[in-house]
């Protein structure tokens, strides 16, 4: 008789978005195989159809609340195409466009790691997987680090300040249009951020991101087995890349290396359809993107935080680019692997956002007045950025009145698909592989390694409602044997 | 332990009104859309006496901001099976809510709670509760939660005046830590 197990966590907590995990037990408490679930539905990619093409960067920015700049832009950049505005070609944005839309950017990724970090991430270093369940929050991290939450706090707000001065609004903002933007930075708005009479100034965020990366390694130096081993997995990575090499989240070509840190491929973005392929599964409304060069079985990537840092070459910030080279030093230089560096990953990427924004702040040209170009209109455009949880794609295609008859979007997630289901499984094996029982801490341990990639599900599919984390137990007859709601 | 504050005057904020009311909700989701329904008949009424703010959620950001206040209002919809039409009451800081919190969400309290605990004191703050029945994707209010509303407004006549019947009572207290 066969007496395995089926373990459902459901939904996972502490990530943006609604999924599930099961981990199946074999008779002898073996994990035979631990799955990532997308439950739920969304098909924004259909809702578009139809809808005149300058809605676009608006329209679809309501995929989700965590952030919508990102898909703001990344629809921005297509729809600059199909009205003739292409980096690179003879028709671009005005400077004080782009650099209205990169500040706007890197505010957003510099609150949503802060977020991602501080609010989520930081209660499971504080307190530890098994810790009281009740402490696992951002009050139990104002307990514990009170000073630590002060500055997250304030952090997190300077980047949705940056957000509504350059947006309009904090969440969904408006001010990305065809081929421009419709806002400019006033001086007024710019001492805002400067001068520290209102909120703490970009040089103190400066200040307070380095002694956030301080925190991570201080813990990486007590905890290094841990962090360097928990759920690691090897993989290939694909990020941004300047021409030059340079860490880009706004705009570049993609870049591919394998475990090793090799260089597989480097890509302009409007070849994506030609370089990756989208596989289904019956048991996940997220699709599984993959290197169409290495096939669906082993074209697997990551993206993120910590694949940007394995591919680029330098962070053209200086105080992030010391904490590069230290990142890069641990590996030997080598592909990071590591599940969990993701954080140190995703901190370094906050100092060196508010090192571009400070400089974008000082820039004279977020007050002039260009705010609009005009090219010779296309059908079709591809917008890409990096998000703050990985590469977005947008593309869309119009038909002779302007309204939108084609849209694919691979969201930051969707790409991280197999490797979070990877993660997922090699966690499981850790800590539940032999256990005749299953505990809170247990399944705790497995979201943690899933939230090290910042899952937003909602982007990915589709977030309603409250996120308790229910967890049932079933024989292989199906019988509930047990159940854990938190 | 927290200290007790019985009385305040001021906000904390330059500029800012004696109470802020902060509406919580989403008006394309139906009856979630009772708090911003509840803010906007507010300020029709009396939009200059009162600071009154619309979000969709409560973040961590906002105990940072309720802790320089003396007077909060929240209100939200709900679907507690024991409020019949609406709720209004007094809410202090419990650490013993906190375990309710998930991602970047505070319900009332926990906001209360993390700007006690964080920032050494929390507003002497109200949560009206009115109830919803009807969530789903949709621009406005079920004709039973527009009654709800009606009630709890009427209910709320002190504001008008920029005043909140708690004020003055000593259960309404401004923690301290």
């Amino acid at each position: 008789m066969n007496t395995g197990q089926k373990i459902v966590i459901d939904p996972v907590t502490r990530v943006e978005g609604h999924g599930r995990i099961t981990v199946h037990l074999d008779e002898n408490h073996h994990v035979e195989e631990a799955r990532l679930h997308i439950v739920e539905f969304r098909g924004f990619e259909k809702f578009v159809h139809g809808r005149p093409y300058w809605e676009v960067p608006v329209l679809v920015q309501r995929l989700c609340g965590i952030c919508p700049v990102s898909h703001h832009l990344a629809g921005a950049k297509a729809i600059d195409e199909i009205v003739g505005i292409s980096p690179g070609s003879d028709h671009t944005l005005t400077p004080t466009a782009e650099k209205m839309r990169r500040l706007m950017h890197y505010g957003q990724v510099f609150q949503s790691h802060v977020l991602h970090f501080f609010y989520l991430c930081s209660p499971d270093l504080l307190f530890g997987i098994d810790g009281e369940v009740e402490s696992r929050n951002i009050v139990g991290v104002a307990m514990a680090e009170p000073e630590l939450a002060k500055k997250a706090i304030l952090m997190r707000k300077f980047g949705q300040e940056i957000i509504r001065a350059t947006a309009g609004k904090k969440v969904h903002g408006i001010s990305a249009v065809p081929g421009g933007i419709h806002k400019t930075l006033s001086a007024e708005e710019r001492d805002y951020f400067l001068n520290g009479k209102e909120i703490p100034a970009i040089d103190t965020m400066i200040d307070w991101a380095l002694e956030g990366l301080d925190f991570f390694k201080s813990f990486h130096r007590d905890n290094r087995e841990w962090l360097d081993g928990y759920a690691a997995v090897p993989s290939s990575h694909m990020g941004m890349v300047r021409k030059d090499g340079a860490l880009d989240l706004y705009h570049g070509d993609l870049k591919v290396v394998d475990a090793e840190g090799t260089l597989l491929q480097t890509f302009d973005y409007h070849d994506y359809l030609n370089e990756l392929g989208e596989e289904t599964k019956s048991w996940s409304y997220m699709k599984f993107p993959y290197l169409r060069s290495l096939g669906r079985q082993d074209g697997w990537y990551r993206v993120g935080p910590l694949p940007r840092l394995n591919v680029c070459e330098f962070l053209p910030s200086p105080l992030a680019q010391k904490e590069f080279e230290a990142f890069r030093a641990y590996t030997g230089g080598r592909a990071n692997n590591m599940s969990m560096h993701y954080h140190w990953a995703r901190l370094i990427e906050v100092v060196h956002a508010a090192e571009v924004i400070r400089d974008l702040l000082a820039d004279p040209d977020l007050q002039k007045d260009n705010l609009i170009a005009r090219g010779t209109a296309a059908g079709e455009g591809i917008g890409v950025v990096e998000a703050p949880r990985g590469t977005l794609f947008h593309h869309y295609k119009v038909d002779d009145a302007g309204r939108i008859n084609f849209c694919n979007l691979i969201v930051s997630t969707t790409n991280n698909n197999t490797a979070m289901n990877r993660a997922v499984a090699a966690a499981a094996e850790d800590l539940m592989e032999g256990v005749p029982e299953v505990t809170e801490a247990m399944t705790n341990g497995v979201e943690v390694v899933l939230r090290a990639y910042d899952p937003c599900l909602s982007c990915a599919t589709h977030a309603v409602g409250q996120m308790p984390l229910r967890i049932e137990l079933y024989d292989a007859g199906g019988t509930l044997r047990d159940v854990r709601v938190r | 332990m927290p200290g007790v504050r019985s009385a305040m005057s001021g906000s904390g904020e330059a500029g800012a009104k004696r109470i802020l009311v902060c509406t919580i909700g989403n008006p394309g989701r139906g009856d979630d859309g009772l708090g911003w329904a509840f803010a906007d008949a507010l300020e029709a009424q009396c939009g200059d006496t009162l600071d009154i703010e619309r979000c969709y959620q409560l973040a961590p950001e906002d105990a940072e901001r309720f802790a320089r206040r003396e007077h909060l209002v929240l209100v939200d919809a709900t679907v507690a099976a024991d409020v019949e039409t609406f709720r209004r009451r007094m809410i202090v800081p419990d650490d013993a809510n906190t375990a309710a919190i998930s991602s970047h969400r505070l319900d009332p309290v926990a906001a209360v709670t993390l700007a006690a605990r964080l920032y050494g004191r929390a507003p002497r703050t109200e949560l009206i509760e009115i109830r919803g029945y009807r969530f789903e994707l949709d621009i406005g209010l079920s004709e039973a939660a527009a009654v709800n509303l009606d009630l709890a407004l009427a209910a709320a006549a002190d504001l008008a005046g920029g005043e909140t019947a708690a004020m003055s009572r000593d259960d309404a207290p401004i923690v301290e830590s």
